[in-house]
C-alpha cells in the first residue's frame, strides 16, 4: 500500500505577546490509501492545529519551524498559497463541526457547494449543480434543499450539507474535524455511519479528529494520541484497546465509558497540561504521570515503533522493549 | 511609574489646587455687606447680560461691572442670557434687578420719550425700567411738539441732563465700527453717518482708474435677507438693499421726501421740493414733490403715491410704521405734486418719521392690497408679501436674486438724482455721481469668511472685526474707515425695586463704572465712553455737557466718591475699615 | 411582510407624531419670546400685540397646538416668522442644496471608508493598516472648523485654487453662463467642502468596516472558504465583506438622514446654503415653525431612513424575516 500523507517531526509554534508556544512539537505518522486514521486528545492538545497545519490553513501568527509533510509524495510545508489553494478541497478537504459556523449565513447552501466546485473544476453550473444534487442524495438531503439558506436547516442537515460540500471535488483525503460535536445522540450515529459507508465507498483516506475515542474506535482504523503537541501512541484501533501502552492512552481509555455502554469506573488523569509556552524538559506528560522515572523529567522519549506499526513516545514503553 | 515622576505631577497638582483655593477666598473688601437706610441688608442682586457668543463685550461689561460694585459691598452678581430670554425677563415679566441693554438707532432720538415715560410702563412697554418722573414726561411731551430746531435741542438736552443725574439707565460705551474697503478699485468713499456702505457713499464713489462702466461693485454681507417686502422687514442687512431700490438714506428709514442732516438735525429735501409748510393754527402741513421723479419702470412718482401708501399702512395697521401714521387724520393729494396733511396732535414724529417714511409705488400695491383684502389677516398677508420684483425710484434696480449666493441691483441711469449735487448739512454737498453699475451683494455665513473674502478681492468692502486691524493696515490695498456707531449699551436699573428705585444709589454705582478701561481693554480703543443716553455720534441731538462721572479717576477716587453719596443717603456697612 | 410593512408604517406615523409634538413643547418652554426678534424700538404697544397675533402667540398653548397639528396633517407647515415665506418652500429650496453637498459627501466618504476598512482588515497588523487608523481616528477627531478654515486657508486664500465658500461665483452668474459653465463652477465650490467632509467622515466608517471586517474575518465559513480554495479576492469580497456591510448599512442609513442636519458647521464654514445654517439660524431667530417644519422634515428623513435600512437588511441577510 502507498503512503498517502506522510508527516515526519512536524514541529508548529504561535507566536504570542508573552514568547512563542510550542503547539506542535516531534510529530511524525503516515497514513496508508483507504485508511482511516483517528486522532484522539483533549483539547488543546493541538489535533485542530494538526489539521490546519495538513490544509495549510494556519493565522497569521503561526509558523511550521521543522519537519515535512508529505501528501502525495510531495512535501507541501514550502509550497506557496498559490500552489495550497489548488491542493485545497480538490487534493485535501475537510468536514467542518455544523455546530461552528462553517457555512456562510448570507448565500444558500448549493451555491456554497457549486462555489467550491467551480473554484477548482472548469466545468459550467448546470453540471456543478447537477453533481450537488447526486451529493445530496448520497448524503441523504433532498436535493431540492439547495436552494435554502443555512439557517432553514437543522443541525443534522447541516452536518451532512457540509459532508456533501467535503465530497464535491472528490478529494483524496478528507480532515473531520470533530464533525458531531453538538449534534445529539441520535444523529451522531447517523452521522458516523454515514461518513464511515462514504469514506469506504469512495476509498479516500481520512483523519478523524475527536475528543471521543470511542467515536474514534468505531469508525477509524488506525488511533494517533495526542498530548499537549505530540504525538504520543501510534497504533492500529485494536492494537491499541488491547494494548496501550502510553500512561496516558491508559489513563484516556478509562476515562470514557467502554464501547458497550458499560459504565466502567471513570478515571480522569489527575492535573492539568503543561503550559506550552514553556513545556517540561523531558517527557511533556511527565508532571501528571504516575510512572515516572528520572530520565522522563530531563529527556524527552523519542517517537518509535516499538511493535509492528506500534508507535510510542514513553520511556517506560521503550525500556520494556 | 517613576517616583520622580509621581513628584513632578504631586507637585503640579498641588499647585493648580492652592491657586484655585486662592482664587476662591475673597479678597478682604474694605467695605462688606451694604445696608439699606431702611435697616435692612441688601439682598443679592443679579446684573443680567447677554452670553458671550451672543456679544462679548456686554458680557464681560457686566463682569467688570459685578466686581466694581462689590468693592463697596454690593451683593451682585453677572447672570448671562440668552437675547430672547432676556427681553422676556426684562420686558415682560419684568422681575429683573438692572440688566445691560442696549438703545439707538434712530435719527431723531424719540426714545427719549417712550424710554423713559410713566405711560410705557404696561406689560409690553418699553419703559421696562419703570422710571415714573411726571416732570421728565411734561417736559419730553412737549419736546416731541416743539418745531423749532434750537428750542427742540435745548429741551433735548435738558431731558438728557434729567437722565444723567436721576441715572434710571447708566449709558456705557459706543463701539466703532470698522469698515475696510479695497483700495484699488473704488475710491471718494464717503465717511459720514451710516459708514462706507451708506446709501450716499455709493452713489457718490468712483471706480481707480478712469472708467470702468463694466464694474461691479461687490458687497459682502452676513445675514441673506428672506424678504425685500419694506412692509415686512426690519433687519438692517434688509435694509442696506432695499434703502438703495427705494431712495434710503438710513438703514431703518428710507429718506424720501427729506432726509435729518446729521451735525444741524435740520431738514433738507430730497424728494419734496423746497421747504415744508406748516399751519401751527390748523395743523395742516403742505408738502410740494419734484417733479419728473420717475419709478424704475419709467411712470411717474406722484403725490397720489405718497397718499397711497399712507392710506395703505393706516388700512392695514402696518406694525413698522404705524408710528409714522398715527399721527395723521388725514392726507389730500391736492395735485399730482402737491400733498396736503392733516395731523391729529401736534407732534415732530411728523418731521422726523413721517416725511422719512418709505414710499409705495400705487400701482403695483393696489394690487397686492386688493389680495390682501380677501384674506383671513390682511395685516399679515400684506407685511410679509413676496416681492418678487421690488419696485423703487432709487438709484438701483432689483436684478436678480440667487438665493443663498447673492442679489444683484442695476443702476437706474435715469436716477432722478443722477449727478445732483446734494447738501448734507454741515455746508457740505455731495455729488450722487452714480459710477457703479452693478451692486453684487454677497452673502456669507461667518465673518471670518468674509474677512478673508474682502483680502482676497472676492469683495469690494465689508465691517471688519477689531482682531483683524493689524493684518488690514499692514495691507496696502485696503483702507479702513472708522465711524462711530448710532447705538450705545447701558444699564438699566428696575426703578421700581429697592435699592434701584434710590437716585443717590444709582449715582453712586455709576461713580464705580470705569468706561475708558471698557474702551481700551475690551475694545482695544475703538470704542467711545457715553455719558449721554443719546450717543455722542448723533452730532445735534447728544447733549456734550452731560457729567462724566469721574472719568480718568483711579478706582481708589471712585470708591471714596461713591461711598460719600451712599453714606449722606443713609447708607451703612456691616463692616468697613 | 406585508403585515410588518403595514406595521411599521404605523409605527412611523406614531413615532412622528410623538416628535412633532415634542418639538412643539421644546419650544413653547425655552424661555424666551420668538417676537422679540421682531421688535424695533419704535413700535407702539398695539403693533407689538399685532406681531404677536400675527404669530398666534396670543393663543393658549393648547389652541397653538391644536391648530399646529391640524396644519401638519393638511402637510401645511405655515409661514416662517422671520420672512413669511411658507416653511416648505424654504425647506426644500435649502434641502436640495445640502443634498447636493453632504449626500454626496456621505456617499463618497462611505465608500472610500469601506473600501480601505475592507483592505486594513484584510492586511491586519501591516503598516498600511496602523497608518489608516491612525489617520481615520485622528481625522474623525479633528475638530470640524479648525479643519474646515485651514482648508479655506491653505486652498482658498493662499493657493487660490477654490474659491472662498459659497455654493456659486456670482460673478459669473449675472452673466448668464451656459449650463456646461454653469456645472463647472458649481463643482469648483463643491470640492473643497466635499473634500473637508470626506476627510472628516471617512474616518468613522473606516474604523467601523476595519471592526466589522475583523469580527468577520473570525467567523468560521471564512476559514470554510479559504479551505475549500478559493480565491482571496472572492474571500475578502464575497464571503468576509459581504457580511461585514451588514450592520453598516444601518449605519449608512443613520448618516443619509444625519447627514441633512449634521452639515452645520461645514455650511456656516463654507457659507454653503443648505438646512443645517438654516436650522441653526431660525432657532436663533425662533422661527418657530421653520425650525418645527425643518425637525419635521429630517425626524421624517430619518424614520423612513431606518425603515429602509430594515427592509434592505431583510434582503440582505436571509436570517431575517419580518
Amino acid at each position: 500500500m502507498d503512503s498517502v500523507l506522510e508527516i515526519k517531526n512536524l514541529q508548529m509554534s504561535y507566536d504570542t505577546s508573552e514568547g512563542p508556544v510550542s503547539a506542535l512539537d516531534n510529530v511524525s505518522f503516515t497514513i496508508m490509501a483507504g485508511e482511516a486514521m483517528g486522532l484522539v486528545g483533549e483539547s488543546g492538545c493541538g489535533k485542530t492545529s494538526l489539521g490546519m497545519c495538513i490544509m495549510k490553513l494556519l493565522p497569521g501568527n503561526a509558523k511550521i519551524t521543522h519537519g515535512e509533510i508529505f501528501f502525495n509524495g510531495e512535501d507541501i510545508v514550502p509550497k506557496t498559497e498559490d500552489e495550497m489553494r489548488k491542493i485545497r478541497w480538490k487534493g485535501i478537504s475537510m468536514i467542518f463541526q455544523a455546530a461552528m459556523n462553517a457555512l456562510n449565513p448570507v448565500y444558500k447552501v448549493g451555491d456554497q457547494i457549486i462555489e467550491a466546485i467551480m473554484a477548482h473544476d472548469t466545468i459550467k453550473k448546470k453540471e456543478a449543480k447537477e453533481k450537488v444534487s447526486d451529493l445530496y442524495k448520497l448524503v441523504g438531503i433532498d436535493p431540492k434543499r439547495m436552494e435554502n439558506y443555512p439557517h432553514e436547516y437543522s443541525g443534522g442537515m447541516r452536518q451532512r450539507a457540509i459532508i456533501a460540500m467535503a465530497l464535491a471535488c472528490d478529494p483524496k483525503f478528507i480532515i473531520a474535524d470533530e464533525p458531531t460535536t453538538a449534534l445529539d445522540v441520535i444523529v451522531q450515529d447517523e452521522i458516523i455511519d454515514e461518513i464511515k459507508i462514504i469514506q469506504k465507498k469512495l476509498n479516500m483516506i481520512m483523519m478523524y479528529i475527536s475528543h471521543d475515542i470511542s467515536v474514534i474506535a468505531e469508525t477509524c482504523d488506525k488511533i494517533g494520541v495526542m498530548y499537549a503537541g505530540n504525538l504520543i501512541e501510534y497504533a492500529n484501533t485494536l492494537a491499541l484497546f488491547d494494548n496501550p501502552l502510553h500512561p496516558y492512552t491508559i489513563a484516556l481509555m478509562s476515562s470514557f465509558p467502554s464501547i458497550e455502554g458499560l459504565k466502567t469506573k471513570l478515571n480522569p488523569v489527575p492535573g492539568e497540561p503543561p503550559n506550552l509556552l514553556n513545556p517540561p524538559k523531558g517527557c511533556r506528560f511527565y508532571p501528571r504521570c504516575s510512572y515516572t522515572r528520572e530520565i522522563c523529567k530531563n529527556e524527552r522519549p523519542e517517537f518509535v515503533e516499538i511493535e509492528t506499526d506500534h508507535f510510542l513516545a514513553c520511556h517506560r514503553g521503550i525500556s520494556w522493549k | 511609574m517613576k517616583l520622580r515622576q509621581f513628584i513632578c505631577i504631586a507637585m503640579i497638582f498641588a499647585f493648580s489646587m492652592l491657586c484655585t483655593i486662592l482664587g476662591h477666598i475673597p479678597q478682604a473688601q474694605a467695605y462688606q455687606g451694604l445696608i439699606l437706610p431702611s435697616g435692612e441688608k441688601m439682598a443679592p442682586m443679579e446684573l443680567l447680560t447677554l452670553t458671550p457668543g451672543a456679544d462679548p463685550t456686554l458680557n464681560q461689561e457686566a463682569v467688570f461691572i459685578a466686581e466694581w460694585w462689590k468693592k463697596i459691598g454690593i451683593p451682585v452678581t453677572a447672570k448671562a442670557m440668552e437675547k430672547g430670554a432676556l427681553v422676556k425677563k426684562i420686558f415682560w415679566a419684568r422681575d429683573y434687578d438692572a440688566t445691560i441693554w442696549y438703545l439707538g438707532g434712530e435719527r431723531f432720538p424719540s426714545y427719549m420719550q417712550y424710554y423713559f415715560s410713566e405711560a410705557e410702563i404696561y406689560e409690553y412697554g418699553w419703559n421696562f425700567m419703570q422710571y415714573k418722573n411726571p416732570k421728565y414726561d411734561k417736559l419730553s411731551s412737549d419736546w416731541l411738539t416743539l418745531l423749532d430746531r434750537t428750542k427742540a435741542q435745548q429741551s433735548a438736552f435738558n431731558l438728557q441732563k434729567i437722565i444723567a443725574d436721576e441715572n434710571p439707565q447708566i449709558p456705557l460705551i459706543s463701539d466703532t465700527q470698522l469698515t475696510a474697503y479695497n483700495n484699488t478699485r473704488w475710491k471718494n468713499w464717503i465717511n459720514q453717518y451710516g459708514g462706507p456702505q451708506s446709501f450716499d457713499s455709493i452713489c457718490a464713489i468712483d471706480p481707480v482708474g478712469g472708467d470702468t462702466a463694466k464694474d461691479i461693485l461687490k458687497i459682502g454681507i452676513l445675514k441673506e435677507p428672506d424678504i425685500l417686502n419694506p412692509l415686512g422687514t426690519g433687519f438692517s442687512d434688509t435694509w442696506t438693499i432695499i434703502n438703495n431700490i427705494y431712495n434710503g438714506g438710513m438703514w431703518n428709514q428710507p429718506t424720501a421726501l427729506y432726509r435729518i442732516a446729521p451735525g444741524s438735525g435740520e431738514l433738507i429735501p430730497f424728494l419734496a421740493d423746497g421747504e415744508l409748510k406748516y399751519d401751527n393754527a390748523a395743523n395742516t402741513a403742505i408738502v410740494k414733490l419734484k417733479k419728473g421723479i420717475k419709478w424704475h419702470d419709467g411712470t411717474k412718482l406722484t403725490a397720489a403715491d405718497i397718499k397711497f401708501t399712507i392710506d395703505l399702512i393706516k388700512e392695514f395697521k402696518v406694525p413698522n410704521y404705524k408710528d409714522c401714521v398715527d399721527i395723521i387724520d388725514k392726507i389730500e393729494a391736492l395735485d399730482d405734486y402737491t400733498l396736503k396733511y392733516h395731523l391729529t396732535k401736534k407732534n415732530v414724529n411728523f418731521y422726523n418719521k413721517t416725511m422719512m417714511m418709505i414710499i409705495l409705488q400705487k400701482q403695483k400695491w393696489s394690487v397686492i392690497a386688493k389680495e390682501a383684502k380677501a384674506k383671513e389677516d390682511p395685516t399679515k398677508y400684506i407685511s410679509q408679501y413676496q416681492i418678487k420684483n421690488p419696485m423703487g425710484a432709487g438709484p438701483f434696480k432689483f436684478a436678480d436674486w440667487k438665493k443663498g449666493s447673492y442679489i444683484l441691483l442695476e443702476k437706474n441711469s435715469d436716477w432722478f438724482f443722477k449727478d445732483y449735487t446734494m447738501p448734507i448739512g454741515t455746508g457740505g454737498t455731495l455729488k450722487f455721481d452714480l459710477k457703479v453699475d452693478k451692486i453684487l451683494f454677497k452673502f456669507y455665513a461667518s465673518s471670518e469668511l468674509r474677512t478673508l473674502a474682502l483680502k482676497n478681492g472676492d469683495i469690494d468692502v465689508c465691517s471688519i472685526p477689531i482682531a483683524s486691524m493689524d493684518d488690514f493696515k499692514a495691507d496696502k490695498k485696503m483702507t479702513i474707515v472708522e465711524w462711530g456707531n448710532d447705538w450705545t449699551d447701558f444699564i438699566g436699573f428696575n426703578c421700581s425695586k429697592a435699592p434701584f428705585n434710590d437716585p443717590a444709589f444709582r449715582k453712586a454705582v455709576h461713580y464705580l463704572i470705569d468706561k475708558d478701561f471698557f474702551v481700551e481693554k475690551l475694545q482695544q480703543g475703538y470704542a467711545v465712553p457715553q455719558h449721554s443716553v443719546i450717543p455722542a455720534v448723533n452730532q445735534f441731538w447728544s447733549d456734550p455737557k452731560c457729567p462724566t462721572y469721574g472719568a480718568g479717576w483711579s478706582m481708589k477716587k471712585r470708591i471714596k466718591k461713591a461711598v460719600k453719596i451712599l453714606k449722606k443717603a443713609g447708607y451703612t456697612w456691616e463692616s468697613e475699615n | 411582510m406585508g403585515k410588518y410593512i403595514i406595521g411599521r408604517i404605523v409605527q412611523i406615523i406614531i413615532t412622528f407624531f410623538i416628535v412633532i409634538s415634542i418639538i412643539f413643547l421644546m419650544f413653547r418652554v425655552m424661555p424666551s419670546d420668538p417676537s422679540s426678534f421682531l421688535l424695533t424700538p419704535s413700535m407702539t404697544a398695539e403693533a407689538k400685540q399685532t406681531i404677536r397675533k400675527q404669530f398666534g402667540l396670543d393663543e393658549p398653548i393648547a389652541v397653538q397646538y391644536v391648530i399646529y397639528l391640524k396644519n401638519f396633517i393638511h402637510g401645511d407647515f405655515g409661514n416662517s416668522f422671520y420672512s413669511g415665506r411658507p416653511v416648505m418652500s424654504i425647506i426644500m429650496e435649502k434641502m436640495l442644496n445640502t443634498i447636493f453637498l453632504s449626500t454626496t459627501a456621505v456617499i463618497l466618504s462611505y465608500l472610500i471608508g469601506i473600501f480601505i476598512g475592507k483592505a486594513i482588515a484584510w492586511k491586519r497588523g501591516s503598516k498600511a493598516e496602523k497608518f489608516f487608523v491612525i489617520l481615520g481616528l485622528w481625522f474623525y477627531t479633528t475638530f470640524t472648523p479648525w479643519l474646515g478654515i485651514m482648508f479655506l486657508w491653505i486652498f482658498a486664500f493662499k493657493l487660490k485654487w477654490f474659491p472662498l465658500g459659497g455654493m456659486i461665483t456670482p460673478e459669473k452668474w449675472i452673466f448668464d453662463p451656459s449650463l456646461f459653465e454653469k456645472i463647472c463652477d458649481l463643482g469648483h465650490h463643491l470640492i473643497l467642502p466635499l473634500i473637508t467632509y470626506v476627510v472628516l467622515w471617512f474616518g468613522s466608517y473606516l474604523l467601523l468596516m476595519r471592526n466589522s471586517m475583523l469580527e468577520t474575518l473570525k467567523e468560521d465559513y471564512i476559514l470554510t472558504a479559504r479551505a475549500k480554495g478559493l480565491k482571496e479576492k472572492v474571500i475578502k469580497n464575497r464571503h468576509a465583506a459581504r457580511n461585514a456591510m451588514l450592520p453598516i448599512v444601518t449605519a449608512f442609513a443613520i448618516s443619509i438622514s444625519f447627514s441633512i442636519a449634521g452639515a452645520v458647521l461645514i455650511e456656516t464654514i463654507f457659507s454653503w446654503p443648505g438646512i443645517g445654517r438654516t436650522i441653526v439660524e431660525a432657532t436663533l431667530r425662533q422661527d418657530y415653525p421653520l425650525v418645527q417644519g425643518a425637525f419635521a422634515v429630517i425626524t421624517m428623513v430619518v424614520l423612513l431612513a431606518n425603515f429602509a435600512a430594515d427592509i434592505a437588511y431583510s434582503y440582505l441577510d436571509p436570517r431575517i424575516t419580518y
